[in-house]
This record gives C-alpha cells, sequence and structure tokens, in this order.
C-alpha cells in the first residue's frame, strides 16, 4: 500500500515510547502497532487528530504518499 | 418535500424478468412438445393388437380360460375363483411384487422368495393336520364303540403317541424343505421402464418378454392404422414393473456381499448428509449467535454446501443416462429410460437452493472483506 505511515518517525523524534502515546491517545497499544506497522485499512478522522495533538505534527509529518516503484523497493512487493 | 404513493419509484429488475420470462418460454415450448408427441398417434390413425388369449406360451399374460355355461352354478363360481386366484398369483410373480432388499440411489440387492417353497411347506402343513385329524377322528370311533374303561384309556394312550408321531414326522420334513435354496438373489436398478405394449413375465423359471410386433402399416388419405401381434423372446434379467426396476440375477454369495457393501455406502450417506446438511448449518448459526457472523468459516460452509447441492443436482439430472451407458451390457436395451423431461423438478430444485446458498456465501463474504477493513481502522 503506497501510503507509508511515519508513527515511529515522529516518536523518536518526540521523545516518546508507543506505551506512552497508548496512554495519551487512548488507543491500544496492539491498535498503535497495527499503525506503525502499515497494516492498518483506514485511520479516522478523530484517531489522526489526538495522534497530531499529543506529537504535536501535521497529518503529513505522519502520513507519506509513496509511488507503487519506490514503496516495492523499500519494503519489497507483497 | 413529502412523496405522494404515485411519485414513489418502484424498481423491477430487468434481469430477474428476462430470466423469469426464458425460463417460462423454454418450459412451454418443452410442454408443447411433449403434447403434441404424446398425441400424434391417435390423430394420425390408430393400432390394434391381437391379444393371444387362448395360448399359454405367454406365461398366463393374457390367457382367459371359457367355463362351461352349463356347469352348476356353484362349481362355476369356485372354478372361476380359483383361476382368479391363480393368475393373481401369476400377476404378482410377473410384476416381481414382494421382494426384499435394500438400495442406495440407483441400486441396490432384493431377494425373492420362491413361491413353490411356499406352496410346498403349506401342503406339508395341511397334510400333518389331515393326518392327524383322520386319527382323532378314528379314535372316537373307537372308543365310542368300547365297552370299558381300560379299552377308553387304551385307545386314548395310542391317539395320543399317534399325535406326537405325526407332529415329530412333519416337523421334521418342514425343517427339511426349509434348508436349501429359497430365495432368489438380484441386483436391481431403478429408472427403468418398457413400452405400454411390451409385457415382462416368467415361465418355467425363465425370465421372458411379451413385445408387439406391428405387422402392417396401411396408409390412406384419412388414416393410418398398425395392426400387430404378440411374440416372446427370453431376455437374462427379471423385471419389476412395480418399481421400475431391473433385477440382474446374482449368487447368494454375491448377494450377501453387496448387502454388506451397501449397509456401509448407506452409512456413509447417512453421515455424509447429516454432515453436511445438518450439522454445517447448526454450526453456522452458532458461529453467528457469538458474534462471528462474518468468519471465514462460514464462507467456506457456504460454499461447500452450494458446491455440494449443485453436484447433487447434476448427478440428478444425468447420472441415470451416463450410467445407462455402461448398464447397456447387462439391461437389454428393450428397457428404456424414463424421457429427459420427466423428474426435471428434484433437479431444479437443487440448483435452485445451491444459488440461493451460493448468494448467502457471496454476502457473508463480502461481509467478512468489510468486517476486516473495519478491524483494521484504527
Amino acid at each position: 500500500m503506497p501510503i507509508v505511515v511515519n508513527l515511529d518517525v515522529m516518536l523518536a523524534k518526540r521523545k516518546m515510547s508507543l506505551t506512552e502515546l497508548s496512554e495519551r491517545v487512548d488507543i491500544t497499544i496492539a491498535n498503535l502497532s497495527v499503525l506503525k506497522s502499515g497494516k492498518a485499512k483506514a485511520i479516522r478522522f478523530s484517531t489522526l487528530d489526538e495522534i497530531c495533538a499529543v506529537l504535536s505534527c501535521q497529518p503529513g509529518d505522519i502520513l507519506e504518499y509513496m509511488n507503487e516503484e519506490e514503496y516495492n523497493k523499500l519494503f519489497g512487493s507483497k | 418535500m413529502h412523496k405522494t404513493y404515485s411519485m414513489r419509484k418502484r424498481r423491477v429488475s430487468i434481469l430477474a424478468l428476462a430470466i423469469a420470462g426464458l425460463i417460462t418460454t423454454f418450459l412451454f415450448i418443452m410442454f408443447k412438445t411433449i403434447t403434441a408427441v404424446s398425441i400424434g398417434s391417435i390423430e394420425d390413425g390408430g393400432t390394434t393388437v391381437d391379444l393371444p388369449e387362448s395360448d399359454t406360451a405367454f406365461g398366463g399374460l393374457f390367457y382367459t380360460p371359457r367355463f362351461n355355461d352349463s356347469l352348476p352354478h356353484y362349481q362355476y363360481r369356485h372354478l372361476e375363483d380359483s383361476v382368479s386366484k391363480v393368475k393373481a398369483e401369476l400377476e404378482l410373480e410377473n410384476r416381481s411384487v414382494g421382494g426384499d432388499g435394500m438400495g442406495v440411489g440407483l441400486f441396490g440387492v432384493y431377494a425373492f422368495d420362491r413361491p413353490e417353497k411356499h406352496s410346498y411347506r403349506e401342503w406339508l402343513i395341511r397334510e400333518s393336520l389331515m393326518r392327524m385329524d383322520s386319527a382323532t377322528i378314528k379314535a372316537d370311533q373307537r372308543m365310542a364303540a368300547a365297552t370299558n374303561k381300560d379299552s377308553i384309556e387304551k385307545i386314548k394312550k395310542q391317539l395320543r403317541d399317534s399325535l406326537d408321531y405325526y407332529k415329530r414326522y412333519y416337523e421334521k420334513r418342514i425343517a427339511i424343505a426349509a434348508k436349501g435354496k429359497d430365495q432368489y438373489y438380484y441386483i436391481g436398478i431403478d429408472g427403468y421402464r418398457l413400452d405400454r405394449e411390451s409385457k415382462f413375465f416368467i415361465q418355467n423359471e425363465t425370465y421372458q418378454l411379451a413385445y408387439v410386433k406391428w405387422d402392417t402399416a396401411k396408409t390412406n388419405p384419412t388414416s393410418n392404422w398398425e395392426h400387430g401381434h404378440y411374440e416372446r423372446k427370453a431376455i437374462p434379467v427379471r423385471y419389476s414393473a412395480e418399481n421400475e426396476r431391473v433385477l440382474v440375477p446374482v449368487t447368494k454369495h454375491q448377494y450377501d456381499a453387496l448387502r454388506s457393501l451397501f449397509y456401509v455406502l448407506w452409512f456413509v450417506f447417512l453421515v455424509g448428509a447429516l454432515y453436511f446438511f445438518v450439522g454445517i448449518p447448526v454450526q453456522v448459526l452458532l458461529n453467528i449467535s457469538r458474534g462471528l457472523a462474518f468468519d471465514e468459516n462460514n464462507v467456506r460452509y457456504f460454499r461447500v454446501i452450494a458446491r455440494l447441492f449443485f453436484v447433487f443436482g447434476l448427478l440428478y439430472l444425468f447420472g441415470p443416462y451416463i450410467l445407462n451407458l455402461f448398464l447397456r451390457i447387462i439391461v437389454p436395451a428393450d428397457f428404456k429410460r424414463a424421457p429427459f423431461t420427466e423428474g426435471l423438478s428434484t433437479p431444479c430444485w437443487l440448483f435452485v437452493l445451491s444459488i440461493a446458498v451460493f448468494i448467502t456465501g457471496k454476502a457473508f463474504q463480502k461481509g467478512n472483506t468489510m468486517q476486516k477493513e473495519q478491524d483494521l481502522t484504527i
């Protein structure tokens, strides 16, 4: 899927762990792991809103579009 | 804006209408075809067949004895009743009524009693009763003529000894008669019928077929008439007109082996049917009640059941005709399968069920996909 989730990059920048984010955003660690690993199919605006508020960032800092070729080069074709 | 009834749009599926129209047209054409064939011979002319009423060569099928009208009424009726009874028994034998057996699908194994066996046993029983009655009557006459008590006691003891002797003697003979070949054994193949004029009969323990040989076909501007007479030929199989079943003779050993096999097949078929058509639907309902409605297992179950219904429909429709190609080695060509258009209703229902379950499975598959997406929506 060509939409890449850079949640781990933002967490590293803000020096925050997944567990802490999970407590502050009130989403389970399992769901955040699904989001971080790129397996999520969709994200609600309300969820994106809460994550951006806690990490003090823009949606574009977390979500990045890559074309199919670049994505396959980076992550391998599935 | 409040819509009135007349303004609401009614949606009718054009595709469903088209399918309904096509199938109705097909069935209408089939109906007209069958009707035209069945009344064709009456419109064209007719047929006459000589019935060999005085000929006993056809196992009594057509034979009608003539009684002397000058006989006393009670004798005439007695003869008439006896002949009717014999004809009824022959009819039962020729129609192969009374067999005992079991089957799975088109095939089965059957055993028929030898009629001679029953009548011999009945004769032995009648004979023993007659002898005992005769001995009792003679003893009563002697006791009536006896003058003293000792003589009467002696006669009573002799009577008791005689009755015991006759009872033991005839029980032994009946037991011996019960041994030996008592039944005929067959493999049964269902779904065969003869032409309307052809008749099966048994004569001297051989299987015979009486069929019409058409002699002349006259043509004239107004009508066609065909005239025929009956001929007979020996065939290797027995036929049950009641069940439209061809019976192929087998040995007792083969019958016992096949009977065991049929028991196993019947059991396997029953377990399979209960698993797929009762167990799996119950499992689906349980899954739904547990909140796992759009589970992948449910989708798979629907697919399996839909395929099974479809396969059974195909087997029901085409199986007998495909099997017939191989069975022609055993079954004479005089026995024919029912026309294809007969018995269409059961496979049609199976196909409808298959489609309904398939559509339900597709809906559940869509639900499964949507549920997965929902589960992966953060």
